[in-house]
């Protein structure tokens, strides 16, 4: 997979919690298209998967119609997922960072109202492992920061409860916990972080990931930035990414995805 | 599975603990225990200790860390196949430490995440094994549990609450209809769907929509796996519930990961495991497929008592240690103190009934005394009768009265009964004289520690010695506390090493609750006038009970009104009982009863009156009242919720007291040691003011078995998650800090220590005189019940070895050589004693027939042979015998000169002339004199009511009961020419002369009433009415008296009501129920 650093727009904030800006040319996204982003995010199993979950539905005795009718109804891939996948995929070659969990075949929780993290991992730090936690939001809107930033489900919110709640991180912890049981290839890097988080439970790295196709400015992160570092726990490292892609590319994402798919160029 | 400290101590050294580090483990475990018991008992004791900044983070991380240790071993958990029973031990332990922590933490706020976090720590509580502190931190916090409204939220919402619902009365199932319940709630749910399912699907946001018709799939199938659930735990059905659960737990549990939410996945993974683990637990899992009898006990238990599920070591047992194991001839279970030994031994009785079916075979339950007897006869009678199995009781005098003949007698299609409960020394009437003639199944040995005990231990063992030589088809379950070793035991009773089972959970980790075990002392405090204030440090203990370091204040200052001068142990004991009474019914308990009046007395000083006085206090007190005096004072000091409990209360009192304390209704009970062997319901607090018990003119160290025996009814199962405990330190703080810290040590056979005695005292060589010596009694009529066998002496000397050999004590000496040579010379002694027995055979078959030694039977012999003429027949009518004249008199005259009653009649006498003083009590009592009457009568000096009514309840229930009933049947036998070819009608009439005296009634109808537990007063109105209004009255079985006891309405026991009584009918018809265990 080549996913490009991108020109670097600007960069904000000192440790622990900064920001940059990078930028991405339209050849860089087509070649993060090809290299494998659209496989992440192109639902090839989903139909197959949503039989899977009707599947001994019936012998609930709940009725199965409406839900029924929804899952096995094939949709095109919206263009959160697709910044998702891009985010992971950036994260994963340009911070050392692996997710091992959640795979292409998860539903996202948009629209959950439960707490939890878009990104799962780890980050290589040195030798060592931590617990790296991502939020996504994905936005075309031309202002800066985006209304995505802000409300119930926004990503000031959603970083802060990573920060702030210890509860929060211990959910994901376990939640990789019952799948390192089963001794993937990640356990041991599972274990270092582990035993980090455990140690000091904010000794962890979270990232906070915006795809925009709009022209960079620092706006975008600038007060997040400021703001995260008052009452950031020192261990924590905070670290805010704003992709732009070029501008007015993410309408176009889902198309590109699908002809990516069907093996033709982007 | 049972978690052991094994499997503790391997989870604290998991991986994911250790990287916290050792000491912050160590400070993590402290903090919660510390945390534990400040909010239990904070508010009475100041406990010290410092909170240190971080410390709620660091419980976060402990807890979070066993728990990951937990969810490495949850597919072991969940799959019986899997061999990995270490990663299966892995996964409960984690979770048992994880919930150990986070019970103490902070609910949280919103409803979402308070639904989320009840329901995970219940699980972990399920997974830990853990579900009695589970149901107790539910009433510690009423608010944790409540429903949140499903008024204007989504249908994903309401589905959640409801399920929240439908999980909290799964987890504490307080009723069966709690249970019964869940299915409509799932069915209305099903309803709901109808109206509120499209509200959440249709945003128009198709993202949206399909997350949440994901997480629908979740919800759905738990809904359905809980309905099933609910289902099993109240029916027993479906049979393939295991699989059931799986499939829907782990279609809720997949769909939730697609979802991709975290927090509902984790909680579907946990709570199919709790679900699994309350399949496993229920009754119905655990006694499938036993028999039919055991299936109809569950449908009764669990409709009746909402008894869904055993107890983790109630389960150990009946799963993974055999208990009903046909092979297992002898099982011994040791068990912690309120671990649910009876419940065992009721599966294992219907065990043995269904067993020997054909051969009508019937099951002994030994208790060890007269009020525990009762106790357990009621709780049988409640379980069984139901289903058919016929309970009945003997009564706790030493002889074989005219009603109990005739039950023991009846076999077939007649018999009386399937269980009979009875004390030691009454089986072995039965058992030695056969008086039962169908095969004896099963003996069930309630408080087997007994066999050591110094007085009755001996008899206990030469019980069951006797049973194995005389009832060879018998089986035989011991029930004990913290008894190392038991297998031995088992070995000896099954004379085979694979048949004999040890059932040992004394060690299990698992406890009603937690206890804090520790002294308290007095300080003096100058801030007021003879001021002091109690102090109480805990210690390290045996039993691994919490210790805090230091010591901290217990209540105010002079929580009594005491002068500092003036205290000592038994106040500072009852002291710590009332400040600590805040949290429930506290004891304490002194030697002797004239201390625990005081103490009493004292309590009610400072308790305030409990207004209005509950219904149950005014019927206890209305009974006192009516059955001992107006103006006794116990009727006072309940008014103030104290109660007391000794030796010169009726049995029937006592058990009201005990009645009264269980329920709530009592702050502070003071009593005797006595209570350590009565005791079976559990309470908050127990203080001790000594260790040591009264003996004779002396007194012993409670052994440390007694002691945790006693200490570990501290703490109400189901309401205190810290007992406390409480030694007065006195002057010897060190020996209590060794004390707390000695092992409880294997069961030593009251022969052995008895020959070891011998042995220091050097007289091992004249064990052939020693033996006749009072301690040997019971050794001595053993033997003279082999004579009784065989009649013959060349065969009694063949046979003495086997005989001996029969004995656990025996056997034990043969397996050292010292031991060795001790069991020769008692062999050598038994023989003698056997040539001895040769020179008067007869009377060995007379020592099996009164339950005398024979040397008491010669005593007797030679007293009666005094007399001023012989007795006939006509001398033995009760209105001979209980009115004027007379030769009552006579009778106590010749008992007195038998060694095994006069020792407990002179008690009884004490001013010369005894046998004339106790004849006229007996008369008294008989002819239906009241309590008070006759203390004001025999033991007043004007000076103080209550020692005089002390003194005549000691010496009716305690001295007249015993041995005079048994004196007086045994004369009956000895002193009257060919008693057995006496006509049928004579010989029930004399037989029944010491069931009146036993039960104070001069009628045999009001026997059989006094029998079914109806109150002394009222009794003889009541036979009465029986005999002229009951069809078959005459020569009725006490079954047939308590047929016609249930039918009475509250106005039937009203119109027999005795004028002068404070009682009504309604009162009356209330204390026979609570007596009997009958409901009318």
């Amino acid at each position: 997979m080549t996913i490009t650093a991108g020109n670097t727009f600007y960069e904000i904030g000192a440790p622990p919690v900064t920001g940059v800006g990078v930028s991405w040319s339209p050849a860089d996204l087509d070649a993060a298209l090809i290299g494998g982003v659209a496989d992440v995010v192109f639902d090839t199993d989903g139909k197959a998967d949503a039989s899977k979950l009707l599947m001994g539905l019936a012998d609930t005795e709940f009725d199965q119609n409406a839900v029924r009718r929804l899952l096995e109804t094939k949709t095109a891939p919206e263009e959160w997922r697709i910044g998702e996948a891009l985010a992971e995929a950036y994260l994963t070659h340009q911070r050392q960072c692996e997710f091992p969990w959640p795979d292409s075949r998860d539903e996202r929780k948009a629209g959950s109202s439960l707490p939890g993290a878009d990104l799962v991992g780890f980050h290589g730090d040195g030798g060592s492992d931590r617990f790296a936690f991502g939020e996504v939001k994905t936005s075309t809107e031309a202002k800066y920061p985006p209304g995505a930033m802000h409300g119930r489900m926004g990503l000031k919110q959603q970083l802060e409860d990573l920060r702030d709640n210890q509860s929060i991180r211990d959910q994901l912890v376990k939640y990789l916990c019952r799948r390192a049981s089963l001794n993937p290839p990640w356990r041991a890097k599972y274990e270092r972080a582990c035993k980090r988080y455990l140690t000091d439970s904010t000794d962890v790295r979270v990232f906070g990931v915006m795809v925009r196709d709009v022209p960079p400015h620092e706006d975008d992160l600038r007060v997040r930035v400021t703001k995260l570092a008052e009452g950031c726990p020192v261990s924590m490292q905070m670290e805010l990414i704003a992709i732009y892609l070029p501008p007015a590319s993410i309408a176009e994402l889902p198309t590109k995805v699908a002809q990516t798919q069907k093996g033709g160029a982007a | 599975m049972n978690i052991t400290e094994t499997s503790l101590s391997r989870v604290d050294s998991h991986w994911a603990v250790l990287a916290l580090g050792e000491e912050a483990r160590d400070r993590g475990l402290k903090m919660a225990d510390a945390r534990l018991v400040k909010r239990a008992v904070g508010a009475q004791i100041e406990f010290a200790f410092d909170d240190g900044v971080g410390d709620d983070e660091l419980l976060h991380r402990l807890s979070l860390a066993y728990e990951l240790a937990a969810l490495e071993g949850l597919g072991a958990f969940l799959n019986p196949t899997s061999g990995d029973d270490l990663a299966r031990e892995q996964c409960a332990a984690g979770a048992w430490r994880a919930f150990e922590i986070r019970r103490l933490f902070d609910l949280p706020e919103g409803e979402i995440d308070r639904v989320f976090h009840v329901l995970h720590l219940s699980a972990l509580a399920y997974c830990g094994d853990r579900w009695s502190d589970l149901r107790r931190w539910y009433q510690e916090d009423e608010n944790s549990i409540e429903i949140p409204s499903v008024a204007d939220v989504g249908w994903d919402l309401r589905l959640l609450y409801r399920l929240f619902e439908c999980w909290v009365r799964l987890f504490r199932k307080r009723r069966w209809d709690d249970l019964d319940r869940i299915r409509e709630i799932i069915a209305g749910l099903r309803e709901d769907q109808k109206i509120y399912e499209s509200g959440v699907l249709n945003t128009g946001l198709n993202a949206i929509d399909r997350t949440m018709a994901i997480r629908l799939i979740s919800l759905y199938h738990w809904a359905k796996g809980t309905e099933l659930l609910a289902i099993y735990m109240i029916q027993g059905e479906p049979a393939d519930i295991p699989a059931l659960l799986d499939k829907h737990f782990e279609a809720a549990t997949e769909a939730a990961a697609t979802a991709h939410d975290a927090n509902h996945e984790m909680l579907m993974r946990w709570l199919h495991a709790a679900s699994r683990q309350m399949v496993a637990g229920s009754v119905w899992w655990v006694s499938r497929a036993v028999n039919s009898r055991v299936t109809k006990f569950v449908r009764e238990v669990t409709k009746q008592q909402a008894l869904f599920e055993l107890l983790p070591p109630q389960r150990a047992a009946l799963q993974e240690m055999g208990l009903l194991d046909t092979a297992a001839t002898a099982v011994v279970v040791d068990m912690p103190t309120s671990g649910g030994k009876t419940l065992l031994a009721q599966f294992r009785m219907l065990q043995a009934i269904n067993q020997f079916d054909t051969e009508n075979g019937w099951v002994a339950y030994v208790a060890p005394n007269k009020a525990l007897t009762a106790q357990i006869t009621r709780r049988l009678r409640r379980d069984f009768e139901p289903i058919g199995v016929k309970v009945e009781q003997l009564t706790g005098a030493v002889e074989v009265d005219a009603f109990e003949e005739e039950l023991l007698k009846r076999k077939g299609s007649e018999s009386a009964f399937d269980v009979l409960v009875a004390t030691p020394e009454k089986l072995q009437l039965v058992i030695r004289n056969k008086k039962v003639p169908r095969p004896l199944a099963l003996v069930v040995l309630d408080e087997a520690h007994n066999i050591e005990d110094e007085s009755r231990g001996l008899r206990i063992e030469l019980l069951l010695a006797t049973i194995k030589r005389d009832c060879t088809s018998a089986n035989f379950l011991l029930l004990m506390p913290y008894v190392e070793k038991a297998e031995t035991l088992a070995r000896w009773l099954a004379q085979d090493v694979k048949a004999g089972r040890a059932i040992s959970l004394g060690t299990t980790t698992w406890k009603p609750n937690e206890r804090i075990v520790g002294m308290y002392w007095n300080d003096p405090d100058g801030t007021v006038r003879g001021g002091w204030r109690l102090r109480y440090q805990t210690l390290t203990t045996t039993p691994k009970t919490i210790h805090l370091e230091g010591a901290h204040n217990v209540g105010g200052v002079k929580p009594l009104k005491v002068s500092h001068c003036k205290l000592n142990l038994g106040l500072e004991a009852v002291a710590m009982a009332s400040v600590l009474s805040s949290r429930g019914t506290s004891i304490a308990i002194a030697n002797n009863i004239n201390s625990v009046w005081k103490m009493a007395r004292h309590a009610a000083e400072v308790l305030p009156l409990k207004l209005p006085i509950s219904d149950n206090l005014r019927l206890v007190q209305e009974f006192l009242r009516t059955e001992i005096s107006p103006d006794f004072e116990l009727i006072s000091l309940l008014s103030r919720g104290v109660g007391v409990h000794h030796a010169g209360l009726s049995d029937e009192v006592r058990a009201l007291i005990e009645w009264l304390a269980e329920d709530g209704e009592l702050q502070v009970l003071c009593a005797t040691n006595t209570i350590a062997q009565g005791i079976n319901f559990p309470v908050s607090s127990v203080f001790l003011a000594s260790r040591f018990v009264p003996q004779k003119q002396s007194s012993r160290e409670m052994s440390p078995r007694e002691f945790w025996n006693l200490a570990g009814r501290a703490g109400r199962m189901n309401q205190d998650s810290v007992g406390v405990v409480g030694l007065a330190r006195g002057k010897d703080a060190k020996e209590i800090v060794d004390y707390v810290c000695r092992q409880t040590g294997e069961l030593v056979s009251r022969l052995v220590s008895l020959l070891n005695e011998v042995e220091k005292a050097g007289h091992l060589n004249n064990l052939e005189t020693v033996i006749h010596r009072e301690q040997w009694d019971d050794f001595r009529c053993y033997v003279a019940h082999l004579w009784a066998e065989k009649k013959n002496l060349d065969a009694v000397l063949a046979d003495t070895e086997q005989l001996l050999r029969n004995t656990f004590g025996y056997g034990v000496l043969r397996t050292t050589t010292d031991g060795r040579a001790k069991a020769d010379k008692l062999l050598e002694a038994t023989r003698q004693y056997a040539r001895k027995l040769a020179d008067n055979p007869g009377v060995a078959q007379l020592a099996d027939m009164t339950g005398f030694s024979p040397e008491g039977v010669r005593a007797a012999f030679a007293g009666l042979s005094q007399l001023e003429r012989e007795l006939t027949p006509a001398d033995w009518s009760s209105g001979s015998l209980f009115g004027d004249g007379g030769n009552m008199a006579s009778l106590f005259g010749v008992m007195l000169r038998v060694p095994q009653l006069s020792e407990s009649l002179n008690e009884l006498g004490g001013r010369g002339n005894e046998h004339r003083q106790i004849a006229e009590i007996t008369k008294a009592w008989v002819n239906g004199k009241s309590i008070r009457e006759i203390a004001q009568a025999y033991f007043s000096d004007g000076s103080d009511d209550t020692k005089a009514v002390t003194d005549a309840c000691k010496a009716i229930y305690r001295t007249l009961v015993n041995s005079g009933t048994w004196g007086m049947a045994a004369l009956a036998k000895l002193g009257i020419k060919d008693f057995d070819s006496l006509p049928e009608a004579e010989r029930r009439q004399i037989n029944a002369l010491p069931a009146m005296i036993y039960h104070g009634v001069k009628t045999e109808e009001a026997v059989l009433m006094r029998m079914n537990s109806v109150p002394r007063s009222i009794a003889e109105n009541l036979g009465e009415s029986f005999r002229s209004n009951w069809e078959g009255s005459q020569a009725a079985s006490p079954r047939e008296a308590r047929q016609y006891l249930k039918q009475l309405t509250s106005a039937d026991w009203g119109k027999l009501r005795p004028t002068a009584s404070s009682m009504s009918g309604t009162d009356y018809k209330h204390v026979w129920e609570l007596l009997s265990g009958e409901s009318g």
